[in-house]
């Protein structure tokens, strides 16, 4: 009886532990449970189970959101902002960060589940835009056919791709910009330089005493960006040529592209030790721990610095920090590179379409875009949204903010990558490679038109 | 009953196997088969050894193995080089020794994140602390862009590679010595044996086990070997660091070309399984 019994409770035991494995092979969906990301939600429920709810009525809908931004604390005023006006839409929100975000949004959605709404840039555009419902006819039935009035007309124009209209766009993002601490400067002995020969006597002056510029170097893609940046200063618009394969990466352009980059590491306008900076850690904390007046990186940073958002605690949080465009060797006035930074998506199979858009519009081009904006100190897509440059800390941030808004309508020479990511890897490589005077620029070209070749 | 009750008992640890590691490998086998990119898996057709032509083609893929066999190569003689000394000094009873073996075994208990991130500091080329050093030292030509010189960048991953494991070599070396029974060495003493023909021929014959166990970790670790290299070059500069797991990251996570990244996949598999498989039989050949 005991033995019968012992091997009673052995089956048992081996039941309940294939039962809970099998358990976990479920969806979220199925289980209807929390899921392992904390949610960030603003007076909103869980997710519900939407099957055989009214799906895409309009009047009662619960919406999730994944994003890697914005910030927590911004996230909660912009939510609230939307239910104002739809107090029958619920939403719960998950905030993950950059590497989580597109693991999960990448399993889920190849699963034919994710959220409803989901934060996108047009660098990853090509992988998730089978999933993106396109947003021209929903708009136009949920908001109305006069809905492109919301956006600025050229930044909407950019964010179609293959004529096809998947993320309604937030803010457009560019590069290259110097953010500059004039009071450092100051103490330095030093004026903002006004040009590239100047910056370069710059350089020269307080080689010896700090950093003239920090870049960070470290990262592949970002020298890719900085090297495509030049050779679009060389001839505007040859990058997304040679991406479409109406022109060569071996072009004279891309050859003239290394010469410049050369010049400027020659005249210490990009330090050596640059390479070595991971501009994502380092880059930022040696800016603000004052080891240089100036940081050679993207427009999303006019929030940071010139609007003083992640500057509190920072041993620059009361100097004045101002921003120019970056000076080529051939250029004074230069050609800047961007697109869409970021944008809002929504599911193809999401069962809440009709109450999505409602949302993504709010997002995009309402109240809580200006509260978004305000937080990232963007230049907004939406048409009505405007920042105010009144409450800056600074009279030289206040002075200098519409350089990036006024080169970025004017000056844009195309996107800052190649949108093939094949090509920009290896542009990183042999940039790199080129740094370090392990490859000329004849060879550097050829691997990049190969890679090009290889990845059609 | 009675033959069919083992097999009950195996079988939630056969489920697990085979639905988290059988059925993903064929899975990926079959993928790396495909021309597969993307998410969509709707979009996958059949295009034969293409994949693994592309990756034999690939100078990357050549660079990454090249730098798996001297990594691997450098991390066991280090590693073991070191984990064996410092186990017969700790041996010794030497005041502190306790101390010290907690002290050397912290790093392999850290994650390799906080690892790759101090070292990261460390090789700093504006104010990180080597180049500090060594300009405090007189040695300002020795300074560099530490991981940013494709010479010299592997190698500092090699350090702080050898850094975060050589604690658990210790542990291992420490329990193979108290396996050797003391009498050998008395025995050895009597018949008048110095030290070092004490550890020639009894302590380091003897820890054989530990050896094997030293050297396949070693092994199979370089073959997986992904976190620190990320997070310190991401296989930079210009591949110099690249390693079989970034390489597969850039292939699948960057660009979406999972039908070469599973390619890759299934290539890495069949190496580990060679290396593992020589490996035992090298050690076991003797015995």
């Amino acid at each position: 009886m005991t033995r019968n019994w012992r091997k009673l409770c052995s089956l048992l035991l081996a039941a309940a532990m294939v039962g809970t494995i099998l358990s976990g092979c479920g969806s979220e969906k199925e289980q209807g449970a929390d899921t392992a990301e904390p949610s960030q939600t603003a007076g909103a429920q869980q997710e519900k189970d939407t099957a055989g709810d009214t799906g895409d009525s309009a009047s009662a809908a619960s919406l999730s959101f994944w994003g890697w931004i914005p910030y927590n604390n911004v996230i909660e005023p912009m939510t609230a902002a939307f239910q104002e006006e739809n107090a029958d839409i619920d939403v719960d929100v998950q905030i993950m960060d950059w590497g989580a975000y597109w693991d999960k949004l990448t399993l889920d959605l190849a699963n034919g589940e994710g959220p409803d709404v989901f934060a996108m840039n047009l660098d990853n555009y090509e992988k998730y835009k089978d999933y993106m419902e396109p947003l021209d006819g929903l708009a136009a039935q949920v908001i109305g056919d006069d809905w492109k009035t919301l956006f600025n007309e050229k930044m909407l124009e950019s964010t179609y791709v293959d004529e096809d209209l998947k993320i309604f766009p937030v803010d457009f993002g560019g590069q290259w910009y110097v953010f500059y601490n004039k009071t450092l400067l100051g103490e330095l002995g030093q004026s903002v330089p006004n040009g590239y020969q100047a910056f370069a006597d710059y350089a020269k002056a307080v080689e010896n005493d700090t950093i003239p510029m920090i870049f960070g170097g470290k990262e592949a893609l970002n020298v890719a960006y900085l090297y495509l940046w030049l050779v679009n200063n060389q001839n505007p618009g040859i990058v997304s040529k040679a991406a479409a394969g109406e022109a060569s990466f071996e072009d004279e352009a891309f050859l003239k592209g290394f010469e410049d980059l050369q010049k400027m590491m020659d005249d210490g306008v990009i330090p050596k030790n640059s390479f070595g900076i991971d501009p994502t850690t380092d880059a930022d904390s040696l800016f603000k721990e004052r080891k240089s007046p100036m940081i050679l990186t993207g427009a999303w940073q006019a929030g940071a610095y010139l609007a003083g958002t992640q500057l509190a605690d920072s041993k620059i949080a009361k100097d004045e920090i101002g921003v120019f465009a970056m000076p080529t060797p051939i250029n004074d006035n230069p050609y800047v590179v961007g697109s869409i930074d970021h944008g809002w998506a929504i599911n193809k199979n999401s069962k809440n379409k009709e109450a999505a858009m409602k949302l993504v519009a709010e997002w995009a081009a309402g109240d809580a875009a200006q509260i978004w904006l305000e937080e990232l100190y963007g230049i907004p897509c939406a048409a009505g949204v405007t920042l105010d440059t009144a409450n800056l800390p600074s009279q030289e941030a206040k002075d200098t903010i519409g350089v990036i808004s006024d080169t970025l309508s004017d000056q844009l020479a195309g996107p800052r990558s190649t949108g093939n990511a094949a090509v920009d890897n290896k542009t990183g490589e042999v940039v790199q490679a080129f740094v370090q005077g392990m490859m000329d620029a004849k060879d550097a070209t050829a691997q990049m038109q190969q890679a090009y070749e290889s990845s059609k | 009953m009675k033959k069919v009750t083992p097999y009950l008992y195996i079988l939630p640890c056969f489920l697990t196997v085979t639905v988290f590691l059988l059925i993903p490998v064929l899975y990926n086998i079959t993928v790396s088969f495909t021309d597969f990119k993307g998410i969509d898996l709707s979009n996958m057709t059949w295009n034969g050894i293409g994949n693994y032509k592309t990756l034999f083609a690939d100078p990357n893929f050549r660079t990454a193995i090249k730098n798996t066999v001297i990594f691997m190569a450098l991390t066991i003689v280090f590693q073991v080089g070191i984990s064996l000394v410092m186990t017969i000094f700790l041996e010794r009873g030497l005041i502190g020794s306790r101390l010290f073996e907690v002290i050397f075994f912290v790093p392999s208990v850290l994650s390799s994140v906080i690892i790759a991130y101090t070292f990261n500091q460390i090789y700093e080329p504006n104010f990180g602390f080597l180049n500090s050093f060594l300009g405090a030292v007189g040695l300002k030509s020795l300074q560099h862009i530490w991981l940013s010189d494709m010479r010299l960048a592997l190698y500092c991953i090699l350090a702080a590679n050898v850094y975060q494991w050589t604690g658990m070599g210790i542990i291992y070396y420490r329990a193979g010595l108290a396996n050797i029974s003391h009498d050998v060495y008395e025995s050895a003493t009597i018949d008048g044996a110095g030290y070092w023909q004490r550890f020639r021929y009894i302590t380091f014959p003897l820890l054989k086990p530990a050896h094997l166990t030293m050297v396949l970790m070693g092994t199979i670790g370089t073959l997986k070997f992904f976190d620190l290299v990320y997070i310190m070059t991401q296989g930079g500069p210009a591949g110099a660091t690249e390693f079989p797991m970034t390489y597969l990251y850039k292939r699948f996570s960057l660009e979406a070309n999972n039908g070469l990244a599973s390619a890759l996949a299934v290539v890495i598999l069949v190496i580990a399984f060679v290396i593992s498989a020589l490996q035992v039989k090298l050690f076991n050949r003797d015995e």
